[in-house]
């Protein structure tokens, strides 16, 4: 479930956080100010260690490890489960590789290793499937959270700058979709359109990655755009706007290059606290059945199956959950870091 | 006060047509063709005209949409299932009080969780509770609900054995026979679906609180009132807490939308056929009536609790109605 | 009848001319009428649930499900039924509303019914032969929202029914009815139709009873078997209670039967209930991933509490024979070799079926088990037989029932046994009620999808021609979905459907085998079974092969 994120402090950004003299001091300056408060806070650099290790974990390390096993996370495994109980072997099990469970004299096909987590009902490396679980949730967090950030920044910029009927068109907007039961209709929606969206996957996308990351950015703008809106609103009065105006810079020039840097800090802060909501809300649906196509491995799927196994075999259910669980925390602790080091209140 | 009602009545109304064309729209013109889905599995030519005539589908779309407004208002109904023929609002209305229970129940557990927490945090800050309720928070926050409810679960419904791991009873004994019912039943039944929910929204909370509290101790008459030699616990209770809580109000109107969400989650998981499990359900089945009718009644309820809220709030604080 | 659980099979006595079908079923009958119900057993209210489903319609002119047909055999009065013993007795056929079997002119055409005098609705109104007339009507009406009767081939077993169909008369010329006299009229003599009549769709209502157009059809309605529907809630809860009318020989043990239904649950509340003895009976069965722990705890299969049934059902995955790749016979059998029966059956956990890779299932004439494929997958086997049309075929579509854990894990461990043969395959996910809907327009897109088909009577006519006439092929509605039309086989059929007796039966085991091994235009999976747990306190259980369940009204809580 996605989960508010417009309590005051939870992006935390008040209005005129940003710099308040940019003109006076450089933009290096500036981003290195944040990058040695930043370097500052432990927290914040571990997670953002995880973080990049996850990015390689998922796209470089998958491939690597499904080499080095000798199996895919695709790959179904007859001895995967095990007969008469009917429960996936667990972690550090050499399986066969027998193309069935039955087959005369298992042992002359080989042995293959599933390393953690064991097997899935379909005898499918757990571990593996995991790993390649991050492709589909980082992908579906960052395609989603540029998407609605990009809409919302620009949805902002254009009520806040040019006020009048404009805000009251996007601030109404707003205003409808927060009182909307939103998941509710991305529930609905998904049911009735994704389908066919499934189909889109650009060349490189797993089944309903595009869906996921469509549907989060349609119902996700509203929160950054009500941000900057905020943001711009304040700093439209401010004298170097008025400065940059009075020099015949056009608006779409005033906005671009005087009040989008400014944007720079909430942008980059709220969008790493929504890439974790936006991997949340693939799990959610995922879990619904409603996620990304059946076979594709991603972590929402694999914990759909938890609810009919976790009795007889738990690391269906732990496994994915760690997963979903650690990567949120290391997005929302860089999220907190971040935010404070973006803080001028917080001095160095 | 009076202009002040009068706005909020309209704007809710507004809010709440907008929202019912956006999902009629939506969920009646994008499918291929719902004649098609309501005419079912052995669907003639013939049959498939008649349910088009019937269901006003071989009229102008802003008719359609008219007709499904007027039914709405005039006979409170929201149309038949396609796939049982039964009434939706009759759905609704069986669905509502498990959600309602689901949700108000969790709403309790979580208050009475994140309020202690929130205060004792920031009254302490750094302190031991301080840091464990921040870790709470983050796990809270991070985590997603299915898994939330399935370890609770696991470790408590299956492992311990304590409560039920999925059902619901109904509140009131001696509803249909070869169900249970009864408050007890109904509680203990709901224990597990109410702390999932307390994991979630309690994080939020505890944070909101904390910060509020945290804000609210610097203001000057919190000050004024200590300098006056108030007892601590006086400052507290007479001062911190009723304007520290003010905001909190506001936040819990807003998220009857976002606990509905969360229900869908929750019911799944628990087995509760409320109103997110049956959409769900619903919309497997094509079932748009049903889909548009929980989507519509949740948007009512929200916009309903919204202007709750919205009036509460501005008779508890007079600013509120003279500058809206 | 069609998928959700099973029906099993009957045994109509191999080769029989209809008259003496009659009379050998009528054998049956004479010793159940005096089958009355011990006082001891009756009293109580008996608590079902309906785990992971919901009763589509209980409207008999509209139910095709078996776990309508369920009810419906609780409740409704047929002219002939089967009665409340288990095993083979139970599926040989009584006449019930009917004094006796028909009498059959000589041509074979003609087939008159005299029903017992007495015989009366809940409403206390009488049971004539106008109540039977208008089953008939009403399963085929145009103005009914389906028109199930057609998939059975009915319109063209009675004459004036195609006329009537039609919309071009008001009643069907063939029947007639005359106070408690009923006859039919048959376009030529057909040696299953008295079994065909068991049918639930032919339980007796009022002649006034109206044609609905909605799919649930009239909700309660009187009705003459041993209950009536008193609550009828859609998608809820079911009460049934007794016909204090009835008095034949069909068991009403239970004074009240209350039915709740939880399609959004996957059994386990209801299983730790029947544990718990608050609750009698799922029809939804043991949920598949504990059924390991409820045999254990149970002492095994039929031994107490825990039982599994067999059903008169073949589970199979249709190919779709008018779309490429599956258009292709040699990628058919290639598929039969490499998907493999026993690993999928595998998946629903212990005692859910046995393989089968034939159309027949035991218990109907002409059923001879053979192999054609074998169990397990056999990918050189395949690759050989499929050779060249493997080579560059296009993508497969698997169709599957995303609300299914079961499905959802079948579909993909399909799609994984195509690659072993290098095909390659779409997870198309379908809607899971109007399932059928898409699969049934002609020039749908699937070319691999679960479904099955189960006994609607017990003749193979039922299965191989009632699915595989390619002339049967419509715009929509088709219940040869797998679009297979070869006229050759057509007259295959045709001829064998008219013979009766041994040769039947010999003439339809050819075809069984013709077809699997000639143009496999499916790939049958598995026969199923019906696994699940009653309560302590429940006694008289009997279990229905027909039905697929064990008999509600037989079910004693008292």
């Amino acid at each position: 479930m996605s989960v508010r994120v417009d309590t005051p402090d939870a992006v935390g950004l008040s209005v005129g956080d940003a710099p308040s003299e940019p003109e006076a001091v450089k933009a290096r300056g500036y981003w290195e100010l944040i990058w040695i408060r930043l370097r500052r806070d432990k927290i914040a650099l571990v997670s953002f260690g995880f973080i990049v290790f996850l990015f390689a974990s998922a796209f470089a390390g998958a491939p690597l490890a499904a080499h080095l096993l000798g199996h895919g996370p695709n790959t179904q495994f007859g001895y995967g489960v095990s007969y008469p109980s009917y429960v996936p072997v667990g972690p550090w099990t050499y399986v066969s590789k027998a193309p069935y469970y039955g087959v005369p004299h298992p042992g002359r096909y080989g042995h293959t290793l599933f390393i953690f987590g064991g097997a899935d009902q379909l005898g499918r490396d757990l571990f593996l499937r995991i790993l390649y679980g991050a492709q589909v949730s980082l992908e579906v967090g960052i395609f989603a959270t540029v998407g609605s950030v990009t809409i919302g920044v620009l949805m902002g910029l254009l009520g806040g700058y040019f006020r009048g009927w404009i805000d009251t068109i996007v601030s109404r907007m707003i205003e409808i979709v927060m009182v909307f039961p939103y998941l509710l209709f991305i529930i609905a929606l998904r049911i009735v359109a994704g389908n066919a969206l499934n189909k889109i996957t650009l060349g490189f996308l797993p089944s309903g990655v595009f869906t996921l990351a469509l549907i989060f950015t349609a119902f996700g703008w509203f929160y950054p755009a009500r941000i900057m809106r905020g943001v711009v609103l304040s700093l439209r009065e401010k004298e170097f706007v008025e400065a940059a105006r009075m020099t015949g810079a056009s608006d779409w020039r005033i906005m671009r290059s005087h009040l989008l840097p400014h944007l720079m800090a909430p942008i980059i802060v709220y969008s790493t606290i929504l890439v974790a909501q936006n991997i949340l809300g693939e799990a959610g649906l995922s879990f619904l059945g409603l996620g990304v196509g059946a076979d594709v491995p991603s972590w929402g799927n694999l914990l759909q199956q938890a609810p009919s196994y976790y009795q007889t075999d738990v690391w269906i259910l732990l496994f994915p959950g760690f997963a979903i669980l650690f990567t949120t925390i290391a997005f929302n602790l860089l999220g907190d870091g971040l935010r404070d080091a973006f803080d001028p209140r917080s001095t160095i | 006060m009076v202009q002040f009602l009068i706005r909020r009545i309209f704007w809710a109304f507004f809010l709440f047509f907008v929202a019912t064309i956006i999902t009629y729209i939506i969920f009646f013109v994008i499918p291929t063709d719902p004649a098609q889905i309501a005419c079912g599995v052995h669907c003639v030519p013939a049959i498939l005209k008649q349910v088009r005539h019937s269901l006003h589908l071989d009229l102008p779309i802003y008719q359609q949409y008219w007709i499904f407004v007027w039914n709405m208002v005039k006979h409170q109904s929201l149309g038949y299932s396609f796939v049982n023929g039964a009434s939706v609002r009759w759905v609704i209305g069986q669905d509502a009080p498990v959600t309602a229970s689901l949700v108000f129940g969790g709403a309790v557990f979580w208050l009475a969780l994140s309020i202690p927490i929130g205060i004792l945090s920031a009254l302490r800050p750094r302190s031991i509770v301080d840091r464990f309720a921040m870790v709470f928070v983050l796990v809270g926050i991070s985590a997603p609900a299915v898994w939330i409810g399935l370890i609770l679960a696991y470790l408590i419904g299956f492992k311990l054995g304590w409560t039920p791991i999925a059902g619901y009873c109904n509140l009131l004994p001696g509803g249909a026979a070869g169900t249970c019912s009864g408050p007890a039943e109904w509680a203990y039944h709901l224990i597990l679906p109410w702390m999932t929910f307390m994991f979630l929204f309690a994080a939020l909370y505890v944070r909101l609180i904390r910060a509020n509290v945290m804000e609210t101790m610097t203001e000057d008459y919190v000050r004024t009132a200590r300098a006056k030699g108030a007892s601590a616990q006086r400052v507290l209770f007479q001062h911190v807490l009723r304007n520290s809580m003010l905001p909190v109000v506001t936040i819990l109107g807003m998220d009857i939308g976002l606990a509905l969400g969360g229900a869908v989650f929750t019911e799944t998981v628990f087995q509760l056929r409320g109103l997110g499990s049956d959409l769900v359900q619903s919309a497997f089945k094509d079932d748009l009536p049903v889909v548009v009718g929980v989507v519509v009644f949740a948007t009512l309820a929200v916009i309903v609790f919204n202007f709750l809220v919205d009036v509460a709030y501005a008779w508890l604080d007079p600013r509120i109605r003279l500058n809206t | 009848m069609r998928r959700k659980h099973v029906l099993s099979l009957l045994m109509l006595s191999m080769g029989v001319a209809l008259l003496i079908a009659a009379t050998t079923v009528g054998v049956a009958s004479s010793a159940n009428a005096k089958v009355s119900s011990a006082k001891s057993l009756k009293g109580g209210v008996l608590h079902v649930a309906q785990s992971a489903g919901s009763f589509d319609t209980l409207d008999p002119g509209l139910a095709y499900v078996t776990n309508d047909w369920e009810v419906l055999y609780s409740t409704g009065l047929n002219l002939v039924n089967f009665p409340n013993k288990a095993g083979q007795a139970g599926s040989q056929l009584f006449p019930e509303a009917a004094k006796s079997f028909p009498t059959i002119s000589k041509n074979g055409t003609t087939v008159t019914f005299h029903l017992r005098s007495g015989l009366k609705f809940d409403d206390g109104s009488p049971v004539t032969a106008a109540s039977y007339q208008r089953a008939w009507e009403r399963i085929l009406s145009p103005k009914m929202y389906a028109q199930y009767g057609i998939f059975d081939q009915l319109n063209k077993m009675v004459v004036g029914a195609q006329a009537f169909t039609d919309g071009k008369t008001q009643h069907i010329s063939g029947i007639s009815a005359k106070g408690l006299t009923l006859t039919f009229h048959l376009t030529k003599p057909n040696p299953t139709f008295v079994s065909i009549l068991g049918m639930q769709w032919f339980n007796a209502v009022k002649p006034s009873m109206k044609y609905s157009k909605v799919s649930s059809g009239i909700l309660k309605y009187p009705s003459a078997g041993p209950y009536y529907i008193a609550t009828n809630q859609p998608g809820r809860t079911v009460v049934l209670k007794r016909n204090k009318y009835y008095h034949g020989p069909r068991l009403a043990n239970p004074n009240e039967i209350v039915i709740n239904s939880y399609p959004n649950s996957n059994g386990e509340a209801a299983l730790l209930q029947i544990e718990k003895n608050q609750l009698d009976f799922d029809m939804g069965g043991v949920p598949a991933d504990d059924v390991a722990k409820v045999a254990k705890t149970y002492g095994g299969p039929n031994k107490g509490q825990f039982h599994v049934g067999g059903q008169a059902c073949i589970i199979w995955e249709a190919f779709n024979n008018a779309k490429a790749p599956t258009n292709n016979v040699n990628v058919r059998k290639a598929l039969n070799y490499a998907i493999g029966r026993t690993p999928i059956i595998r998946l629903l956990g212990p005692y859910a079926g046995s393989a089968s890779d034939q159309i027949l299932v035991k218990g109907l004439p002409g059923y001879k088990k053979f192999s054609a494929y074998g169990n397990y997958p056999n990918f050189a086997k395949a690759k050989a037989v499929g050779g060249s049309a493997l080579n560059g075929a296009p993508a497969l579509n698997i169709y599957y029932n995303q609300a299914s854990t079961f499905r959802t894990n079948e579909a993909q461990f399909e799609k994984a046994q195509l690659a072993h043969i290098g095909l390659t395959a779409n997870l198309e996910p379908s809607n899971p009620t109007d399932y059928y809907g898409p699969l049934e327009t002609k020039g749908t897109d699937y070319n691999i999808a679960h479904s099955g088909w189960c006994a609607d009577y017990f003749d193979p006519f039922d299965f191989i021609n009632v699915n595989f006439d390619g002339r049967s092929i419509q715009p929509t509605g088709n219940v040869d979905y797998f679009y297979f039309n070869n006229s050759k086989f057509n007259s295959m059929m045709d001829h064998a459907a008219s013979l009766s007796g041994t040769a039947r039966a010999n003439a339809y085991a050819a075809l069984d085998k013709t077809l699997m091994t000639k143009y496999a235009p499916a790939f049958p999976l598995y026969v199923p079974t019906f696994r699940y747990l009653t309560a302590k306190r429940v006694k008289n259980v009997i279990y229905s092969n027909y039905f697929g369940y064990p008999i509600l009204n037989a079910m004693s809580v008292g």
